[in-house]
């Protein structure tokens, strides 16, 4: 039996793999049956052993008289005679027999020929039994047989052991090597899809460790699967910096052109106030690419998530915006963020939390509070304000795409409405949680709730 | 004073056709190359430029390839006009050792103050009264051949990170916040969410740390950075 074919496909190997289980199961019953019922040979008995049991029962009746237990007799025939005596009592069913490794199959073979009327010979390989041969005496009924042990006999259970065990070892060995040789490319193929969906595009399995089978074929096919992916990540992050640069390249034009007429001509007051619109409107358009674009790289989620500390995560987002504050005179307040490490996409993160506390810091009138709690299986950031708030019915909205609050539209803050989409789709991606609701401090609250584990 | 000169390397030609003519008439000699190649060979071939922009998008070589062939040879003030929201970008460029960076589209008032600050404190050198040298635990500054060593090896700065780390020994022991470092040597007011004094000092410490590993320049969080003198 060959152990290990690298060169059999899954589909023969698994086909070898069954067949040969259960040629060794058909062998080890067929051995088991064998070895148990091949040396039972009932027969008649001879005459010699006739006058045998005669000779033992008078013995046996002359040790009765003298008042012998029947343990005694047993143990005096095993010493000196060839024949050893058993004897069965019919009323309590129990055999006296000497000792010996075959006691259970003796007191079975006892019990089969009990209930015969002329004595039979039962021959096994250990051991050769004859009887029965009645016997009363005060008042009880017992059965006498006579028991002559083979001498120097193979003892037939070890062998059946060894075989079993032989049979047993090899196809240990056998599941192991093939076992191992089926679950080797498919952990390497998990290892390399978990490292895929991670976004580390450049995850394939090695296929030098694969035979030319069926998961051979598999992980080829993961490897083409995993160059298009990285192939359209590519395209993908090409396409965002070409329309970045495409869209803002007739703005920079724009702005020159601005900048020339206002530099070779001397303008009018109201020309002047043209070109300051001109140039506040091509910020804002410019501003806004940036936001779409970073919402569109946001909701494909595609960039590498890594481990990170919380508070290492955060640590700047939290700097900027306490400068931030206080450039505008607001007061800001954060509380200590706790010790967990995440697995997350680092900018998206930083700029999930960044528009949240920008947009506080903007709508605010007095201060800002940032809490970072955290729970089981989550870490939790609120972001309080004392600014205006919103209605129920705009909180429910605040998070869609170019969604500005009346508030927002009057302040005219500035701002495009994309922050808290990109917000959203960033918390999105990590399996996280994020809603407004109305501040205790008595503006408007967002939360952020993402699983430790995303 | 002469006029300086200020070398554009842009592939959009319109751009650089009503950018070179805005800054003639702001008083710049200018002189203009499409693509990175062509930047990089008028760049480390002539050294009579102030000061360069330098586009990051280009073909045959982009910006950050060119930088990083620039600095090989040269310390020439490098603007990056980067495209905004791209934080990698600016980043990158200021870890290959560009002076600034403008995000594309800028506004011309604010290209003309960046300009003007860095060639400003180029100026500031050569003027005689300010060249006293500085010796601060092992950084020695010689504000006249605008050079740097630390424990008597050349530190290869660049010009914001030679002005930043003027400023620091000038200061030792005190803090500087980032506010004055962006006024003094960036020549305008900290921006929210602004990074690059972070990177310059950053490249400085990097610098600093290739000669003798100790921690020179504290970092005060949200604040400002030290020199530490022993």
């Amino acid at each position: 039996m060959r152990l290990s074919m690298p060169l059999f496909n899954v589909g023969t190997r698994l086909l070898i793999g069954f067949w040969v289980t259960i040629l060794v199961a058909l062998l080890c019953v067929w051995a088991i049956v064998r070895v148990s019922a091949s040396d039972l040979d009932i027969a008649k008995v001879e005459n010699s052993d006739i006058e045998r049991l005669a000779r033992a029962k008078t013995r046996i009746v002359r040790a009765f008289d003298q008042n012998q237990p029947i343990a005694r007799i047993i143990r005096n025939s095993a010493r000196n005679r060839r024949f050893s005596y058993v004897l069965y009592d019919n009323e309590t069913k129990i055999v006296f027999a000497r000792r010996s490794p075959f006691e259970k199959r003796l007191e079975r073979d006892i019990q089969r020929l009990s209930g015969q009327v002329t004595p039979l010979q039962l021959t096994r390989q250990v051991y050769r039994l004859v009887g029965p041969h009645p016997i009363n005496q005060n008042g009880k009924s017992y059965l006498l047989f006579l028991l002559e042990m083979v001498p120097n006999a193979q003892k037939p259970f070890p062998m059946v052991l060894t075989l079993l065990v032989v049979l047993f070892g090899l196809s240990l060995v056998y599941s192991f090597v093939f076992s191992k040789s089926v679950l080797r490319p498919i952990s390497a193929l998990r290892k390399a899809a978990t490292e895929l969906a991670n976004g580390q595009w450049h995850a394939r399995v090695e296929t030098e460790h694969f035979g030319k089978d069926e998961l051979g074929n598999l992980a080829n096919t993961f490897n083409a699967m995993a160059q298009r992916i990285e192939n359209n990540w590519h395209a993908q992050q090409r396409l965002l910096a070409d329309v970045s640069h495409e869209l803002r390249s007739p703005l920079a034009r724009l702005n020159m052109a601005v900048a020339l007429a206002e530099a070779n001509t001397s303008p009018s007051n109201e020309a002047k106030l043209s070109f300051q619109r001109i140039e506040k409107e091509t910020a804002k358009m410019d501003a806004l690419i940036a936001d779409v674009l970073a919402l569109s790289r946001t909701e494909a989620g595609m960039a590498k998530k890594e481990k990170i500390a919380l508070d290492k995560l955060f640590e700047e987002v939290v700097n900027n915006a306490m400068f931030e504050a206080s450039q505008k005179g607001i007061t800001f307040h954060v509380n200590d963020i706790p010790q967990v490490t995440i697995h997350c996409q680092i900018d998206a993160m930083q700029s999930a939390l960044e528009n949240v506390i920008r947009n506080a810091i903007r709508y605010t009138q007095s201060y800002v509070r940032v809490s970072f709690s955290l729970q089981p299986a989550h870490w939790v950031a609120e972001v309080h304000d004392n600014g205006g708030g919103l209605s129920h019915q705009e909180c429910e909205n605040v998070f869609k795409p170019f969604y500005r609050s009346d508030n927002a539209r009057n302040a005219q803050t500035g701002g495009i409405g994309l922050g808290l989409a990109i917000t959203q789709a960033a918390i999105h991606h990590h399996k996280g949680e994020v809603h407004a609701k109305k501040s205790d401090d008595g503006g408007l609250c967002i939360v952020i709730r993402v699983p430790v584990r995303a | 004073m002469t006029k300086a000169s200020i070398l554009i390397v842009d592939d959009d030609t319109e751009l650089t056709a009503m950018l070179s003519e805005y800054l003639h008439s702001m008083n710049f000699n200018v002189e203009v190359a499409c693509d990175g190649e062509e930047g990089l060979s008028l760049a480390t071939s002539h050294s009579h430029y102030d000061m360069i922009l330098l586009d990051v998008m280009m073909p045959k070589k982009d910006g950050f390839e060119v930088l990083k062939a620039l600095r090989q040879s040269k310390v020439t003030p490098v603007i990056m006009l980067t495209a905004r929201g791209d934080d990698y970008d600016r980043v990158l460029g200021l870890e290959f050792g560009a002076d600034d960076y403008l995000p594309k589209p800028f506004n011309h008032r604010e290209l003309i103050a960046r300009i003007q600050a860095i060639i400003r404190r180029r100026t500031q050198y050569d003027d005689k009264q300010n060249q006293s040298e500085i010796d601060v635990g092992g950084v020695y500054i010689k504000p006249s051949s605008h050079s740097a060593t630390y424990f008597g090896e050349a530190l290869n700065l660049t010009g914001t990170e030679f002005a930043t780390l003027k400023l620091l020994a000038e200061n030792k022991g005190e803090l500087v916040s980032k506010e004055a470092i962006s006024e003094k040597v960036l020549g305008r007011r900290l921006m929210e969410f602004d990074r690059s004094i972070d990177m310059h000092v950053s490249n400085i410490r990097k610098k600093m740390s290739a000669i003798r590993q100790i921690e020179r320049i504290k970092t005060v969080r949200g604040s400002g950075y030290i020199l530490l003198c022993d």
